[in-house]
């Protein structure tokens, strides 16, 4: 099994392949679309704005590419943290269209009658847990968040996890073979190391 | 649930890690990868690395390092030191850190961080803030390892940078650097009241009881320090060291 990690913008992919390693898997680094086809199974990280992640996929011909392998041959796909926002049909964040592969939008957190500080930072938990990947994990497990805009909209069927924070957050989506999570699993020690886990067992 | 961080600062200079007190008087403490090493398996929270001299040196964090740091680091990163553009943060980002944290900068050049902002994100940048009580029992903010004054009162510095899109502010208590007497509770309590982004207190802490009661206390996120993670005893032996998950959850049942 080839697991590629996707390199197409300001993102960084060091932390993912460490932890690709670590579960005994040895990445490829995918720096240009062609790459994909080699691929069975892709992880999209990103850091940054998401307006500029998404004129980084266009400038580099990315889309189509990525298209292909998640949409058309359904190959299993996993998005971090912007990699995740990215799926969704528009992000408030630079008020721009996303890739829309899995309904919802991308909204600044807001405060409300809460005490929360924003950007989300540090360790949190995943409340409500549906899905393959978060299978192994536990009420317990802890994740490292660092993000102040978060999905919302989901159709309740694609909500893979949920955070509190404030109030409940939509922090993981799924649809079909396509993945997103708002946590780094990559920097989340053995909790995050049962969700990379679980990616990589999937059929 | 929410839990708050527990931050170890590390600060380089050319050749290894060192400890201050109050911002003076360098002692060696070791070898950045070796301790690094022993954090991640320590499953620390975060960790910050500061490159003290940087600024004054004229020169950006040496880049070398920050791979070397990032390739070898399990968890959440986030380093500064030197950093005049947003050329240099991608740069350090793509090397593997999560946050960049800056401190001349925003005096500086304001508009480099607000670019910074809008192509990093808020949650990519930090700014440093440290701050000094005056003759007159007033906080100054300083710049450049406690070198610089940041001429402006520093509650209004405070909230220009969150104007500008920062995602968080590391306050360092300059007085209470290195001598672990304690968090000053009211300095944390009445810096971080009014902000509405994320604080990180560090300077004073001598146990992880006062981080609690600091958490508990006052609106800060995340609690740092140097001497209480690479120091043991009273004679500062160096011995990197953290709170194990048992005293970590206690935390939780603090709440």
């Amino acid at each position: 099994m080839k697991v590629g990690v996707v390199q197409y913008g300001n993102g960084n992919v060091h932390a993912v392949m460490r932890a690709l390693l670590r579960c005994s898997v040895e990445p490829i680094i995918v720096d240009s679309p062609e790459k994909i086809d080699q691929c069975d199974k892709l992880i999209f990280p990103g850091v940054g704005h998401f307006k500029n992640a998404m004129e980084a996929l266009q400038l580099g011909n990315w889309i189509p590419a990525l298209q292909k392998f998640a949409i058309v041959d359904k190959k299993p796909f996993l998005g971090i943290c912007l990699g995740m926002q990215l799926l969704s049909d528009w992000s408030e964040e630079g008020d721009v269209a996303g890739l829309g592969w899995i309904q919802g939008k991308v909204i600044k957190m807001k405060k409300g009658n809460s005490d929360i500080k924003i950007p989300h930072m540090g360790w949190n938990q995943l409340l409500k847990r549906n899905g393959a990947i978060v299978q192994d994990v536990s009420q317990d497990d802890f994740f490292y968040f660092t993000h102040s805009y978060h999905w919302s909209d989901a159709a309740t069927e694609e909500i893979l996890c949920t955070t509190m924070y404030g109030s409940e957050m939509i922090t993981g989506v799924r649809k079909g073979n396509v993945w997103g999570v708002q946590f780094h699993p990559e920097k989340s020690y053995e909790s995050g190391k049962k969700v990379i886990q679980s990616f990589l067992q999937l059929a | 649930m929410y839990r708050p961080r527990l931050i170890p600062v590390l600060l380089l200079d050319k050749n290894g890690l060192y400890k201050s007190q109050q911002f003076k008087n360098h002692e060696y403490v070791g070898d950045p990868i070796n301790a690094v090493r022993i954090f991640n398996d320590a499953r620390i929270d975060e960790l910050v690395v500061l490159d003290i001299h940087a600024t004054r040196e004229g020169r950006c964090m040496d880049l070398e390092w920050v791979k070397k740091i990032a390739e070898e680091a399990d968890m959440p990163l986030a380093m500064g030191g030197g950093i005049t553009s947003v050329e240099q943060m991608k740069a350090m980002i793509a090397l593997g850190v999560e946050k960049v944290v800056l401190g001349t900068l925003p005096i500086d050049n304001p508009s480099e961080v607000r670019k910074a902002v809008q192509v990093l994100g808020s949650s990519s940048v930090v700014v440093c803030v440290d701050v000094k009580r005056n003759a007159a029992g007033k906080w100054e903010g300083f710049y450049a390892n406690g070198e610089n004054r940041i001429h402006k009162e520093i509650q209004t510095y405070l909230l220009e940078l969150q104007d500008m899109g920062v995602g968080e502010i590391i306050l360092q208590d300059m007085d209470a650097d290195g001598r672990q007497c304690g968090y000053d509770q009211t300095l944390f309590s009445v810096l971080s009241e009014s902000l509405s982004v994320p604080v990180v207190a560090c300077g004073g802490a001598s146990s992880v009881q006062d981080m609690v009661d600091l958490y508990k206390k006052t609106n800060v996120s995340a609690m740092a320090a140097g001497s209480l993670f690479v120091h043991k005893g009273k004679w500062r032996a160096v011995l990197i060291n953290y709170p194990d998950e048992v005293v970590k959850s206690s935390f939780l049942a603090a709440e």
